[in-house]
């Protein structure tokens, strides 16, 4: 699964497409690695399951046990894959979920409604088609197929063919696969346990409760957490519950907490104090207080990340995507209703489900999707949708005994799953052709740079490189103002204009501040306002906006008559305006000569782009002894 | 509040804010706010003195005291919400928070002329701009409305010890003029009292953070009381409001 939190930025550089393909796909999002490599886990256990001789059933039939004295535990190498090593993609699963209900999208109900409605439907009326299909056989019970979209691939195929959607079709999306999740893993509990010895289960409980204990007590080094894992699974797996859901129960114990402030200052402490007397010791204290101020189910999602992406999804893939494919087998699975009935419930229902269980929502609040996602969108994200591959894979392993049944699940699982892939990426191809042709230029800053409504550091007339900000006050580690003017004067002189736009998004105060701050510009103290205010951050009441007021130096009775009658209310929504026509949901956000940094956001990256854009100016304007296009464009300022 | 207390004094019904309550000439002026009828509200860094002084003044729910620092904008406005809260309005500022740090000019301490600037002029800067609002309001009701400035004159010649705190003074002196002309249109009344203080001690470099110790000093040698200086702030607040009792220069009787 991948970051949520949207940290993979697109990489559109020029210079990242030079790369060789390879560099390329380390390069890429996060979520396209993972969809590649799983296809690629799927094509090599096509090809090995096709070569002559029964090599691949047999591999992945050795068996590999533990003996204790006389006692002995054994499970052959798929079983291994399928119970043990997937307990950690569930565990990932269930953090991601865990992380979103607590922190994320899903914690807003009245956001997250619309994906999770979705969710719902596409769980119960691809389950409702594939009955109807095989009504009458024993592939009945093979129900819970089609449920589950592939998180991992469908992600990937966005982030492969939507990249000029809107960024809040990913969210959505986001929530609909982690909602989706949840109900898979109640579908793989409740509905294919067999043989259930509640005994064993004692043992997985014992097993929960020192995890439980160690949480209370506050342990936060993740390895400690593994010994009482393991005793988690072992209970899990004697009791005839899968095994996999192990992984589950523990990530839903393991804490999970916004990063809180004073572990983050206590942090910045230990580290200073390394910095002043470099020792091993203090080398550790102050890697101990940075982990400990990360909660560890954050930890452990982010650690585990990699392993997902590059070894148990592809190993899953390996082990259980390799289906004999002749003529027969091929003649025979498409005569199969089994086969049918998971291509038509995973493509046909997962479309009809999300497409109009969602369109109803929309009937009765008009706003549900927010303002940037269309109804088209949702259309071309529920053919997606129908990618239903691992969690498909899953199941079929746990609904059929029977090999043929088996083959007859995977023909249908992958066929199901290449057909939703070419129906969304045709249908997200026609969408991006219109949606460049609507607006050819996303990434451009909507609203030039206006020294007349824009309070602006630095010389226009000088510039050569305007950088726009859009940023808010949620943080007190934005780059302070005075630090910016500071870190432009001494890199770039006067090469370099910088202007400051607000972008309030979730917090409450946020409006409030920035108006605060356009209130303290009426005295001419603007950016002393922004330092003050981000010396406040997080705000959080209106007291630490009037102390900042104090400390920028106003006049506290003129800044409040002015705050209270939002007299800067227009810049603000004009500006948070002009943020939503280009789809910024993310602060701060960087304009560089107008086109958006995509970048990660530090001072060192940011400042790097700048001197780029800046080199590149000057490049062009030693090229030709000519004024260079750029600089024509500067005099408009 | 202080309308139902049955209180006959000069400057009953008067609602009034002290700076530097609990300080030398401060405690002096509440305790005659007190008993000239007007509801209190002691302005000080210090809480258990403001507190003590509260038990003192036995002012019953006319007094209030409030900890605030004058160098600080945000707590002297916090000082006038608070005011403003329990009592409704406010219609009489005297600022007599200030500080004195003594010594040859050639000697001085810069971070004693900070912290005398601080206190003298940019906290009185403060208390007089965050007030003049809720004082204008009263103005523009047709009752009075007063500020009272505490300066200084220096008259000891033979003592030149105190350059910086008498530059300050007399940029005091200027504000309250500046301000009698912006306000006294508006109906606001700004005085200014100007007590001379003798000062004449063999040392005076005191810890700038012990103000009152310096006081205490000055208050052995100077022969104009504190409760002098009392009685006319209540004489300008209780005058008619057409009259200002603009400046007042406030000299030892023998020296004069």
């Amino acid at each position: 699964m991948t970051n949520v939190a949207g940290s993979a930025p697109a990489i559109d550089s020029p210079s990242a497409a030079r790369r060789d393909p390879i560099s390329r796909l380390l390069r890429s999002p996060e979520a396209l690695r993972g969809a590649v490599v799983l296809i690629a886990g799927t094509v090599v256990a096509l090809i090995w399951a096709n070569l002559p001789g029964d090599n691949y059933g047999s591999f992945w039939h050795l068996p590999l046990g533990l003996e204790f004295g006389g006692s002995r535990f054994e499970l052959d190498l798929q079983h291994w894959v399928n119970d043990a090593v997937m307990a950690v993609f569930f565990a990932h699963v269930t953090l991601e979920v865990r992380r979103e209900l607590e922190l994320g999208e899903l914690r807003d109900w009245r956001r997250a409604s619309v994906p999770v409605i979705a969710a719902v439907a596409g769980l119960v009326i691809p389950a409702l088609i594939y009955i109807g299909v095989t009504w009458g056989t024993d592939a009945v019970g093979g129900w819970g197929i089609v449920v589950s979209t592939d998180t991992a691939f469908v992600l990937g195929m966005l982030a492969l063919i939507g990249r000029v959607m809107p960024p809040q079709l990913r969210i959505f999306l986001v929530t609909l696969a982690v909602a989706d999740d949840v109900g898979a893993l109640g579908v793989i509990a409740f509905a294919y346990t067999d043989h259930f010895n509640p005994l064993p289960l004692l043992i997985a409980v014992a097993g929960l409760a020192m995890i439980a204990v160690m949480r209370f007590a506050g342990v936060w080094r993740g390895p400690l957490y593994l010994l009482p894992s393991i005793v988690v699974w072992v209970g899990f797996f004697l009791s005839g519950v899968h095994a996999t859901l192990a992984g589950v129960a523990i990530a839903l114990l393991l804490p999970i907490f916004p990063t809180r402030f004073d572990d983050l200052r206590r942090a910045q402490d230990h580290v200073r104090a390394f910095q002043m007397s470099p020792t091993a010791s203090y080398a550790r204290t102050a890697k101990n207080s940075l982990a400990r101020a990360v909660s560890i189910n954050e930890r452990a999602h982010r650690a585990l990340t990699p392993y997902i992406t590059w070894l148990i999804l592809p190993i899953f893939a390996l082990a259980n995507a390799g289906v004999r494919i002749t003529r027969e087998s091929l003649v025979d699975a498409f005569t199969s209703r089994l086969t049918w009935g998971i291509i038509v419930g995973l493509v046909v229902g997962k479309i009809v489900a999300i497409s109009v269980s969602t369109w109803i929502v929309t009937r009765v609040r008009p706003d549900a999707l927010g303002p940037a996602v269309r109804m088209s969108h949702i259309t071309g994200l529920s053919m997606l949708a129908g990618m239903g591959f691992t969690i498909s894979l899953f199941v079929t392993e746990l609904a059929f005994d029977d090999s043929v049944d088996v083959s007859h699940g995977q023909i249908g699982v992958i066929a199901a799953t290449v057909l939703a892939a070419t129906l969304g990426a045709v249908a997200f191809a026609v969408m991006s052709a219109r949606e460049r042709r609507r607006s050819p230029h996303r990434n451009r800053l909507v609203r030039a740079l206006d020294p007349s409504r824009d309070p602006v550091l630095g010389d226009l007339s000088s510039a050569v490189v305007t950088v726009v900000e859009y940023g808010n006050y949620a943080t007190p580690y934005s780059p302070a103002a005075g630090e910016m003017r500071r870190e432009m004067e001494g890199r770039f002189g006067t090469e370099v204009a910088y202007a400051f736009r607000h972008l309030p998004l979730e917090q409450p105060l946020g409006r409030s501040a920035a108006i605060a701050n356009e209130a303290a510009a009426l005295q001419g103290r603007f950016w002393e306002m922004r330092d003050e205010l981000i010396r406040e951050a997080p705000i959080e009441n209106e007291r630490q906006i009037r102390r900042a007021a104090a400390s920028a130096g106003l006049n506290l009775r003129r800044f409040e008559r002015d705050w209270d009658d939002a007299t800067g209310a227009q810049r603000v929504d004009e500006d948070l305006a002009d943020a939503q026509a280009m789809h910024l949901h993310q602060a701060p956000t960087y304009f560089i000569d107008n086109i958006r940094y995509e970048g990660p956001i530090d001072a060192d990256s940011v400042n790097a782009a700048v001197a780029a854009a800046r080199n590149s100016v000057r490049d062009t304007t030693s090229a030709n002894s000519t004024p260079a296009p750029r600089s024509s464009a500067l005099g408009r300022w | 509040m202080s309308e139902h207390s049955a209180t006959t004094g000069v400057l009953s019904g008067r609602v009034a804010v002290v700076f530097g309550a609990t300080g030398w000439i401060g405690r002096a002026i509440c305790h005659e706010l007190v008993r000239a009828g007007a509801s209190i509200v002691m302005v000080g860094r210090d809480a258990n003195r403001l507190d003590t002084l509260q038990r003192e003044l036995d002012g019953g729910d006319r007094v209030l005291f409030t900890v605030a620092d004058v160098t600080s904008q945000l707590e002297v406005d916090d000082a006038r919400a608070a005011a403003i809260t329990r009592f409704g309005h406010i219609d009489l500022l005297v600022v007599s928070s200030g500080v004195i740090t003594g010594s040859a000019f050639s000697e001085g301490v810069p971070a004693d002329w900070a912290e005398m600037i601080d206190v003298n002029l940019r906290g009185l800067l403060h208390a007089s701009q965050t007030f003049a609002e809720p004082l204008l309001h009263r103005a523009g009701h047709g009752t009075p409305a007063d500020i009272v400035l505490i300066g200084a004159v220096s008259t000891d010649v033979r003592a030149p010890r105190f350059a910086v705190f008498n530059a300050l003074s007399a940029a005091i002196k200027q504000l309250a003029r500046a301000l009698r002309h912006e306000y006294g249109p508006r109906g606001m009344r700004v005085h200014i009292i100007e007590p001379s203080f003798a000062v004449d001690q063999p040392d005076e470099r005191h810890h700038a953070s012990a103000p009152e110790h310096d006081q205490q000093h000055a208050r052995a040698a100077s022969a104009v009381k504190p409760d002098a200086i009392a009685a006319v702030v209540t004489l300008a607040a209780a005058l008619p409001r057409s009259v200002n009792l603009a400046e007042v220069l406030l000299l030892p009787t023998e020296t004069a």
